[in-house]
C-alpha cells in the first residue's frame, strides 16, 4: 500500500463518488443547444474528467510520497494549531457549533429575520460555552438592537420577514413599527 | 491630463456634500473591510439603492473609493483573522496571519498601509494617463477568446501556487469550478445540477462563498478552540514597521505595482489574480522561498501592493468597454445604469466629468490610506479585546445578513454556513481554499467566454489561434501547467 | 424545422391589441382620472414589498425604481425593492408566490414569466395566478450595426453578406433556449433564408462592446438598452421588428416590409399582486400603479428610455389581454419548433 493511509482512500472515494453522482445528474439536462456545439453538459463533463484525473494523480501523490508537503507551495499551511478531542461529548460541541448556524439559515424562509435572529444569537453564545444568563441577554439585546438601527431604520434593507404565520406577523408588526416611526420625522 | 485632474479635484471638494460623500467611502470602506465578516461587497450591496439618489458622479465616485480603501480594509482583517476581506486579500492571510500569531501584527497592518497606498497611488497615476488610449487599443482587440485565454491562465498560476502538492491546487481550483456550473448554462438558460431546489437556478454566488469560507471558517476554527479550553486570544501590537525595513523591499513593491496594474486591466479578472500572482512572484524571485507562508513581511508587502495597485487598472476595462474587473467593479456598472448610463467609451466622450472626479476620488481616496488608514488601524486592533463569545454572533450576524442582501436568496445564507462548514473540515486537508473561490469566480466568466469564442471561430481551432493575444496566454498557461506538473512528480518534498 | 409563417398564428388578439395602439399619439397619455383614493381600512398602514427577479441594474432593476419613486410620491407609502435575480427570473417569481397574499408584497415581471407558463404550464400564469396593476413598457426589438460598417450598410446588404459568409457570420444576442429573442432570431433567419450563428451574453456591456470592437457582425436588442449608442451615433438599426414603423424610427424598414410574415414578439414589463390578496386592496394598488405611470418622474423615464415611441400602457384588462395573446403565442411556435411543452 506504499504510503497511503485511510485518509486517501476515503479522499479518492469522495472525489470519484463527487465526479460519477454529478455526471450521472449531468443526462438530466443533456439536451442540445441549438447556437452551441457543446450543449449545456460539455464543460461541467470535461471538468468531472480533470477532478477524475486529479483525483489519480493525488492518490499516486499519496502513494508515493505520503502526506509531505511538495517544495515550493504557497498558502498550504494553513493548518491551526491542532485539536485534541477526548470525549464524545466534545464532538457534540463542536457538531453543535456547525449546525446552529445552517438551522438558522434554514429557518430564515419561514420564520425571517425579525424574530429567528435574538433567538440564534442566544444559541450561539450557548453553544460557544458562554453561560452567564445576564451576559446572554445583555449581548443579545445589544446586538439585535444594533442591527435593526442599522439595517432596519437607516438602511431600509430589505430582510426576510418569512411566511408563516404568526413568524410573518411579527415582522409585518416590526415593519409597521418603522413606518410610524418615519411619519414621526 | 493634468488640467483635467485639477478641475477633478477641484469638482470633488468644491462641493461640501461631495467631500462628505468622499469621506464616507473612505471610512466606509475601511470599515467594512477591516470588520471580520463583513467587507466592502457588503456596504457596497447596502448602498446600491441609495445612489439612486446622488448624482452618477457622486455615485460611481463614492464606489471607487470603497472599491480602494476596502482593498486595503480587507487585508487588516486577513492579518489579523486570517479571514480576508475579500479574495484579493486572501495571498495577504498567507503571510500576515502567521506574523499575528507571532506578535506582530502592527508590522504587518503596518506594511499593509504604505504598501496599499503606494500600490494605489501608483494605478492612479497610470490609470489617469493611460485609460482612454488603452480602452481604443482593448475594444479592438480583446473578444470573448481572448477573455477565456486569460481566464485560462489566470486559473493555471492559481493551482499551480496554491494547496499542499499540485494535485490537490488543482482538484481545489476544479471544485470550485465545478460548484459555478450550478444554476443555469451561460448560453441555453438550462438548470443544471440542482437537484430538485428551484431556488439552485440562480446558482451559487461567490459572495456568500468567500464569507463562508474565509469569514465563519475561522470563526468554528475559534470556537472549537473555545470549547475545547484551547483558546487563546490573538496577540497584537501596535509596533509599525521602520522605513528602512520597508525600503529593503522596494524591488518587491515595484514588481507588485508592475503584475498588479497588468492583471488589474483584464476584464474579468482584476485584484483577485493580481494578488495571487504578486505573491506568486515574489516567491519565485525569493532566495529563501520556504519562508513564505511563515509569516515574511515580503508576502504582505507584495500582495497588499498588487491588489491595490490592480484598483486603478480594473477601473480602465470597466470604464472603456463595460467589463468589470471583480465583484466590486460590477457593482458599479449597476450604478452606472441605475442613472441611465452604460460604462463603456462613450462616458469618456458624455460624461468626461464623472471620469475625472472618479479619477481624483480614487487618487484621492489611496492617498488617505497612509493618514486614516494609520489611525484607523490603532481602533480596529482593539476589536481584538472584545470578548470572542460577543464578537462571534456579531460577525455571524453581519456575515449572514451581507450574504443576504446581494441577492435577496436565502439560499446564499445557507451556502455561506455551509461553505463554512467545509472549509473547517478542510482545514487540514492541504486543499486551497483561495483555489476553490477563485475557481468559483472565473468558472462562470470562463465558460461563458469560452462558449463564445468557440463560437465566434465556429469551433475551428485555426481561427482560434490565429489571434496571437489568445495564443500567447493560452502557451503561457499552458507552460505553467507543465511545468508544475514536472514539479509534481521530480520536486523534493518535506514534512508538512 | 420549418415554419410555415402564412398560418395564422393563434395570438390574432395580441397582433390586434399590439397594433391598435402604435403611434405615439397615445403613449404617454394618462389615463387614470382620479388622483387620490382612500386607503381601504388603512391599507398600506407600511412599506410595501416590491420583489424584482433581476437585478437593479438591468432593465427591470430601472423601471422597478422608476415606478417605486412614482408610487410613493403619490401616495407616500414607501416602497421597499427586494431584488431576486436568477434563474431567467424563476427564483424571484418562485419567492414572489410562497409569501403571504395580503397586498404587500407585489411583484415586478417580464414577458419571461409568460414564455416560462408557454412552456411549462406548471409555472404560474400572469394572468391567473397573479393579477397585473399596470404594464408600463412595451417594446419592440431592432438588428444593428455599427454605424462605420461598410460591408453592408441596410437589410439587404446585410442578408445577401450574411449569406456569402456560409453560416460564419454573427449576431450578439441574449439567447436562452425559448426566449423571444431566441424566437425572433428563429423567425427571421428562416424567413430571409439565411444562416447566422448567434452568440449569447447575458450582460449587456459585453454584448454592446462586442458589436463596437467588431467581435461580432451586428446585434440584436431594444432600442432603449442602446440608446446612448443610438445617440452618440456608434450604432444604426437596419430591422425594425414590428408592424409598422415607429415614428422615432421612420427610415428603418421593417420586418414585414422585408418579406417577413410573422407575428412581432414584443419586450413588456409590468407589475403584479397575488390573486389572493384582498379584492379592496388590490383596487387601491392597480390605482396606485396604473396612476404611478401617470406621474411626471415616470413618463421622463420611460422617455429617456424610449418607450414613448410605442404605447407602453396597459392596466388590468389589457395586460391580461396581452399576456394570454403572448402565451398562446408562444405556446404555438415552441410546439413548431419541437420543444417539450408541458
Amino acid at each position: 500500500m506504499g504510503n497511503l493511509k485511510n485518509s486517501d482512500l476515503v479522499e479518492i472515494v469522495f472525489w470519484l463518488l463527487i465526479a460519477v453522482i454529478f455526471f450521472s445528474v449531468s443526462f438530466n439536462f443533456n439536451q442540445p443547444i441549438e447556437i452551441y456545439k457543446f450543449g449545456a453538459t460539455g464543460w461541467p463533463r470535461v471538468i468531472l474528467a480533470l477532478i477524475g484525473l486529479a483525483a489519480l494523480g493525488n492518490l499516486y501523490h499519496s502513494f508515493k510520497n505520503g502526506s509531505k508537503t511538495q517544495k515550493g507551495r504557497v498558502g498550504a499551511s494553513e493548518a491551526p494549531d491542532q485539536v485534541y478531542y477526548s470525549s464524545l461529548t466534545d464532538y457534540l460541541k463542536t457538531a453543535w457549533i456547525l449546525v446552529i448556524p445552517l438551522l438558522y439559515a434554514i429557518s430564515l424562509k419561514p420564520v425571517g429575520f425579525y424574530f429567528g435572529t435574538p433567538f440564534f444569537i442566544a444559541l450561539v453564545m450557548l453553544a460557544w460555552g458562554e453561560r452567564r444568563v445576564k451576559f446572554i441577554l445583555l449581548s443579545t439585546l445589544f446586538i439585535y438592537a444594533l442591527l435593526i438601527i442599522l439595517f432596519m431604520f437607516i438602511l431600509n434593507a430589505p430582510l426576510p420577514q418569512g411566511n408563516v404565520s404568526p413568524f410573518y406577523d411579527f415582522s409585518a408588526f416590526m415593519l409597521k413599527m418603522k413606518t410610524q416611526f418615519d411619519q414621526l420625522f | 491630463m493634468l488640467d483635467n485632474f485639477l478641475t477633478g479635484t477641484a469638482t470633488l471638494f468644491g462641493d461640501p456634500f461631495t467631500v462628505g460623500i468622499f469621506i464616507f467611502g473612505v471610512i466606509g470602506g475601511m470599515l467594512f473591510g477591516a470588520i471580520p465578516g463583513v467587507s466592502m461587497l457588503t456596504l457596497a450591496a447596502i448602498l446600491l439603492p441609495f445612489t439612486a439618489d446622488l448624482s452618477p458622479s457622486q455615485g460611481v465616485m463614492l464606489f471607487a473609493v470603497i472599491y480602494c480603501t476596502g482593498t486595503y480594509g480587507g487585508a487588516i482583517t486577513a492579518i489579523l483573522f486570517n479571514i480576508p476581506g475579500a479574495p484579493e486579500n486572501a495571498p495577504t492571510a498567507f503571510d500576515g496571519y502567521p506574523m499575528t500569531q507571532k506578535g506582530m501584527a502592527g508590522k504587518a497592518v503596518g506594511a499593509a498601509v504604505l504598501c496599499s497606498a503606494v500600490g494605489g497611488v501608483a494605478s492612479a497615476i497610470v490609470m489617469m494617463s493611460a485609460t482612454e488610449p488603452l480602452a481604443q487599443w482593448a475594444i479592438m482587440n480583446i473578444g470573448p477568446p481572448e477573455i477565456f485565454a486569460l481566464v485560462f491562465f489566470g486559473l493555471a498560476v492559481a493551482s499551480s501556487v496554491g494547496g499542499r502538492t499540485i494535485w490537490k491546487g488543482w482538484l481545489s481550483v476544479l471544485l470550485g469550478l465545478l460548484i459555478a456550473t450550478i444554476g443555469q448554462d451561460p448560453v441555453g438558460g438550462i438548470n443544471r445540477f440542482n437537484f430538485g431546489f428551484s431556488d439552485l437556478a440562480a446558482g451559487i454566488a461567490f459572495v456568500p462563498a468567500i464569507l463562508g469560507f474565509f469569514a465563519v471558517s475561522e470563526i468554528f476554527v475559534q470556537a472549537e478552540k473555545k470549547v475545547s479550553g484551547n483558546y487563546s486570544a490573538p496577540k497584537f501590537s501596535v509596533d509599525f514597521p521602520t522605513f528602512f525595513e520597508l525600503w529593503a523591499h522596494k524591488i518587491a513593491v515595484i514588481r507588485s505595482i508592475l503584475v498588479g496594474f497588468f492583471c488589474g486591466i483584464l476584464p474579468g479578472i482584476g485584484a483577485t489574480l493580481a494578488a495571487f500572482m504578486g505573491y506568486g512572484e515574489a516567491v519565485r524571485w525569493s532566495k529563501n522561498k520556504s519562508d513564505f507562508g511563515k509569516g515574511k513581511l515580503e508576502g504582505v508587502i507584495s500582495s497588499e501592493t498588487a491588489n491595490n495597485a490592480a484598483t486603478g487598472a480594473a477601473m480602465i476595462p470597466l470604464l472603456a468597454l463595460g467589463l468589470p474587473g471583480g465583484a466590486l467593479t460590477a457593482m458599479m456598472v449597476a450604478v452606472f445604469q441605475m442613472h441611465d448610463l452604460e460604462p463603456g467609451p462613450l462616458v469618456f466622450y458624455n460624461s468626461p466629468d464623472l471620469i475625472w472626479i472618479v479619477f481624483a476620488g480614487m487618487f484621492y481616496a489611496n492617498l488617505s490610506i497612509l493618514f486614516i488608514g494609520l489611525l484607523e488601524t490603532k481602533t480596529i486592533l482593539y476589536l481584538l479585546k472584545i470578548p470572542f463569545q460577543f464578537l462571534a454572533p456579531m460577525i455571524l450576524m453581519l456575515a449572514s445578513i451581507g450574504a443576504y442582501i446581494s441577492r435577496g436568496l436565502v439560499l446564499d445564507v445557507i451556502v455561506m454556513f455551509a461553505a463554512g462548514v467545509i472549509g473547517f473540515l478542510l482545514r487540514r486537508s492541504g486543499y486551497s481554499i483561495p483555489g476553490i473561490v477563485l475557481g468559483l469566480i472565473l468558472g462562470k466568466i470562463g465558460e461563458q467566454n469560452f462558449a463564445q469564442g468557440m463560437q465566434m471561430v465556429h469551433y475551428d481551432l485555426g481561427t482560434y489561434f490565429s489571434r496571437p493575444i489568445c495564443t500567447i496566454l493560452i502557451i503561457a498557461g499552458v507552460l505553467t501547467l507543465v511545468k508544475s506538473l514536472h514539479s509534481a512528480f521530480f520536486a523534493k518534498h518535506v514534512e508538512s | 424545422m420549418n415554419f410555415n409563417f402564412r398560418t395564422p398564428i393563434s395570438a390574432v388578439v395580441t397582433a390586434a391589441a399590439l397594433t391598435a395602439f402604435t403611434g405615439a399619439a397615445l403613449a404617454g397619455e394618462c389615463r387614470v382620472s382620479e388622483a387620490s383614493m382612500a386607503k381601504p381600512g388603512g391599507f398600506p398602514d407600511r412599506a410595501l414589498t416590491m420583489i424584482v427577479p433581476y437585478g437593479p441594474g438591468g432593465g427591470s432593476g430601472q423601471v422597478a425604481a422608476a415606478m417605486a419613486e412614482a408610487v410613493t410620491e403619490l401616495t407616500s407609502v414607501s416602497i421597499n425593492r427586494d431584488h431576486k435575480p436568477g434563474g431567467s427570473g424563476t427564483v424571484g417569481m418562485t419567492a414572489y408566490m410562497a409569501a403571504p397574499a395580503d397586498g404587500y408584497t407585489v411583484l415586478e415581471h417580464i414577458d419571461d414569466a409568460s414564455s416560462a407558463h408557454a412552456l411549462d404550464s406548471s409555472k404560474p400564469n400572469p394572468a391567473v395566478d397573479l393579477i397585473p396593476l399596470v404594464i408600463s413598457q412595451v417594446t419592440f426589438s431592432q438588428i444593428y450595426i455599427r454605424t462605420n460598417e461598410t460591408r453592408y450598410t441596410d437589410w439587404p446588404s446585410f442578408v445577401e453578406w450574411v449569406r456569402a459568409q456560409d453560416g460564419k457570420a454573427t449576431i450578439a444576442n441574449v439567447s436562452k433556449e425559448g426566449s423571444m429573442e431566441r424566437v425572433i432570431m428563429k423567425f427571421i433567419t428562416e424567413a430571409s433564408d439565411m444562416e447566422i450563428q448567434q452568440i449569447s451574453f447575458d450582460k449587456g456591456a459585453p454584448r454592446y462592446g462586442a458589436l463596437l470592437g467588431g467581435q461580432v457582425d451586428a446585434l440584436f436588442e431594444q432600442p432603449g438598452d442602446v440608446r446612448k449608442f443610438l445617440d452618440a451615433d456608434n450604432f444604426k438599426p437596419i430591422l425594425t421588428v414590428f408592424n409598422e414603423r415607429p415614428g422615432a424610427f421612420s427610415d428603418v424598414p421593417t420586418h414585414k416590409e422585408m418579406g417577413m410574415d410573422f407575428e412581432p414578439l414584443l419586450r413588456f414589463r409590468g407589475f403584479y399582486v397575488h390573486k389572493d390578496a384582498p379584492s379592496d386592496r388590490v383596487d387601491w394598488l392597480k390605482w396606485a400603479f396604473q396612476r404611478g405611470y401617470c406621474e411626471d418622474s415616470y413618463q421622463a423615464f420611460n422617455e429617456s428610455k424610449f418607450m414613448t415611441v410605442i404605447d407602453s400602457y396597459r392596466d388590468t384588462d389589457g395586460a391580461i389581454e396581452m399576456i394570454n395573446g403572448a402565451i398562446a403565442q408562444y405556446r404555438d411556435v415552441y410546439k413548431q419548433m419541437g420543444l417539450d411543452v408541458k
